[in-house]
C-alpha cells in the first residue's frame, strides 16, 4: 500500500514541476472561468427569488467547463509523445497511476476556484461562506468526481477523432448530481432557514465520490488494456 | 551456465476478423539478438508490442524460464523496455528531470547515480537540464536510449530504433545493445534496414502477412540470402 501511495504521489509530483514550468492548464482553464463568470453577471440581475440559486449555478457551469478545458489538457501531456505507454509499462499499479493525474487535475481545479471565487464574490455581490466554510466540502467533493470520471472518460476518448467533442458529450450528462448537489447544498447552505436540507444533497456527493472511486478502481485495469 | 529461454508459443492476433499475427512460435535464448524483418503490415510491430505486454494476444502464451509473464506482470515488467517512433518523454521536463522520474517509477535504489550514468553514457551530461523541447531530435533520440536503459533491462523491444539518428548516435546505440547482449539480455529488433540489423543479430524472423515466413540463426544464413528472402515477400 505505501509503493501505491509513493507512485500515486510521483505522478502528481511530475504533473505538478509540469505544470509549474508551463502554466498550460490552470491558465487556459482560469481564463474561461472568469469570461463565463463576467459575462452572465451582466445578464443576471439581483433581487430575484432564485438569484442565490442561479448565481451558485453559474459558479459550477465555470468550473466544470472551464474543467473540461483543463482536462484535455492534462491527458494531452500523457499523449503527446506516447509517455502514457511508458507510464503502463512500468511495474507499478495502473490505478496508482490513474489516481495520481486525479490528484493533479483536482489540484489544479482547486487552484483555479481559490482565483474565481473572490472575483465571483464581487462580480454578484455574494459571499457563499457567508454562513460558514461548509460550501468548501461541497466545492472538494464535487471537484474530485469531476476529475475522477474527466479524467477516466479523458483518457478513453483521447485518441479519438472527435475527442474534443466526444469528451463534454459523455462526461456533462453523467456529472449531472455533481451539478445539482453543488448547486442546490450551496444554495441552501446559504439561505439557512431550512436548516438540514443541505446535508443530503451534502450525502448525494459523498454517495457519488464513494461509488465512482471504488467502481474505477476496481476496473480501471480493464479499462487501460489495450 | 544454465540459459533461459523466452516462448513464443502459438501467438495469433486479430482485430476483429483481420488476422494480424497467425500462429506464431519463436525461442529466444539469453544473449540473443533477434532480428524482425518483413514488409509493412507484416505483423512485427503488434508482436513487438504483444511481447511488451501493451497488447494481449488473443490466443497463445509467452513465457520466461517457463513461467508465463502475464501470471507475474510486474516481475517481467520491472525488466523489460520498449523503444518505438515515439520518445515517451515530456517535453517540458529536462533531461535529468525525465531520466528520474522514470528511474523514480522503477524504484531503483540509487536513481540519482543511475540518471547521471546514463547521461554521461549517452553524451547528453551538459545540456542535462535544458528542458526536452529544446533538443534537437538526435539528441532526444539518445535520451530515448537513455530511458529505455534506466531499468537495466533484461528484455529489450526496440522498434525501429536506429530511425533519425546520426552516425554518432547509431554508433552509441549498436555499443548499448552488444553491451546488453553480453550481458545476456534478450533483444528484439524490428527494422527495415536489413544490413545494418544483420550485422548485430544473432537470429533473424523474416515475417509475411502475419506468419512466420523464414526463422533461423545468422550463422545458417548469409546476408544476401536474407536480402534474397526478404525481396520475395515484398514482391508477393
Amino acid at each position: 500500500m505505501r509503493e501505491y501511495f509513493i507512485t500515486l504521489m510521483r505522478i502528481f509530483h511530475k504533473d505538478l514541476i509540469l505544470e509549474l514550468k508551463s502554466k498550460d492548464i490552470i491558465n487556459s482553464m482560469l481564463f474561461y472561468a472568469l469570461i463565463i463568470i463576467a459575462i452572465f453577471s451582466f445578464v443576471i440581475t439581483s433581487g430575484s427569488k432564485v438569484y442565490n440559486e442561479l448565481s451558485v449555478g453559474i459558479i459550477w457551469i465555470a468550473i466544470l467547463f472551464s474543467g473540461v478545458l483543463g482536462l484535455n489538457r492534462a491527458v494531452l501531456i500523457e499523449t503527446a509523445n506516447d509517455s502514457m505507454v511508458a507510464l503502463m509499462l512500468a511495474p507499478v499499479d495502473i490505478s496508482a497511476i490513474f489516481f495520481g493525474k486525479v490528484l493533479s487535475i483536482t489540484i489544479f481545479i482547486l487552484l483555479m476556484e481559490i482565483i474565481i471565487i473572490p472575483v465571483f464574490t464581487v462580480f454578484y455581490n455574494i459571499n457563499i461562506f457567508t454562513e460558514g466554510i461548509f460550501p468548501i466540502y461541497f466545492l472538494l467533493l464535487g471537484t474530485y468526481g469531476f476529475a475522477l470520471l474527466g479524467s477516466l472518460f479523458s483518457f478513453m476518448t483521447i485518441k479519438t477523432r472527435a475527442k474534443e467533442l466526444l469528451l463534454p458529450l459523455l462526461l456533462l450528462p453523467l456529472i449531472i448530481p455533481i451539478l445539482l448537489a453543488g448547486i442546490k447544498g450551496i444554495s441552501l447552505y446559504m439561505g439557512a432557514e431550512t436548516s438540514d436540507d443541505y446535508i443530503k444533497w451534502f450525502k448525494l456527493l459523498v454517495s457519488f465520490d464513494i461509488i465512482f472511486t471504488l467502481v474505477i478502481y476496481m476496473l480501471i485495469d480493464k479499462i487501460f488494456e489495450e | 551456465m544454465n540459459q533461459k529461454t523466452l516462448q513464443i508459443n502459438g501467438i495469433c492476433k486479430q482485430y476483429g476478423y483481420i488476422n494480424i499475427l497467425k500462429d506464431i512460435n519463436i525461442k529466444i535464448s539469453d544473449g540473443d539478438i533477434l532480428i524482425l524483418v518483413g514488409p509493412n503490415g507484416a505483423g512485427k510491430s503488434t508482436l513487438l508490442k504483444i511481447l511488451s505486454t501493451q497488447v494481449r494476444p488473443t490466443k497463445g502464451e509467452i513465457s520466461y524460464n517457463n513461467a508465463p509473464v502475464y501470471k507475474e506482470l510486474n516481475v517481467y515488467r520491472r525488466k523489460l523496455s520498449y523503444l518505438s517512433h515515439k520518445t515517451f518523454l515530456y517535453d517540458d521536463l529536462s533531461a535529468y528531470q525525465n531520466l528520474l522520474f522514470f528511474a523514480r517509477l522503477y524504484n531503483l535504489n540509487d536513481p540519482d547515480k543511475k540518471v547521471l550514468e546514463l547521461l554521461d553514457l549517452l553524451e547528453l551530461n551538459s545540456r542535462k537540464y535544458d528542458p526536452v523541447k529544446y533538443y534537437s531530435r538526435g539528441m532526444q533520440q539518445k535520451l530515448t536510449i537513455a530511458r529505455v536503459m534506466i531499468n537495466d533491462p533484461q528484455f529489450i523491444y526496440l522498434d525501429e530504433p536506429y530511425t533519425g539518428l546520426d552516425s554518432r548516435a547509431e554508433e552509441l546505440l549498436s555499443t548499448v545493445i552488444l553491451k546488453k547482449m553480453e550481458e545476456q539480455s534478450i533483444i528484439v529488433l524490428v527494422s527495415h534496414d536489413i544490413e545494418k540489423s544483420y550485422n548485430i543479430a544473432t537470429k533473424i524472423i523474416i515475417l509475411n502477412k502475419g506468419a512466420v515466413y523464414y526463422s533461423g540463426d545468422k550463422k545458417d544464413v548469409t546476408l544476401l540470402q536474407i536480402k534474397k528472402m526478404h525481396r520475395e515477400v515484398l514482391e508477393q
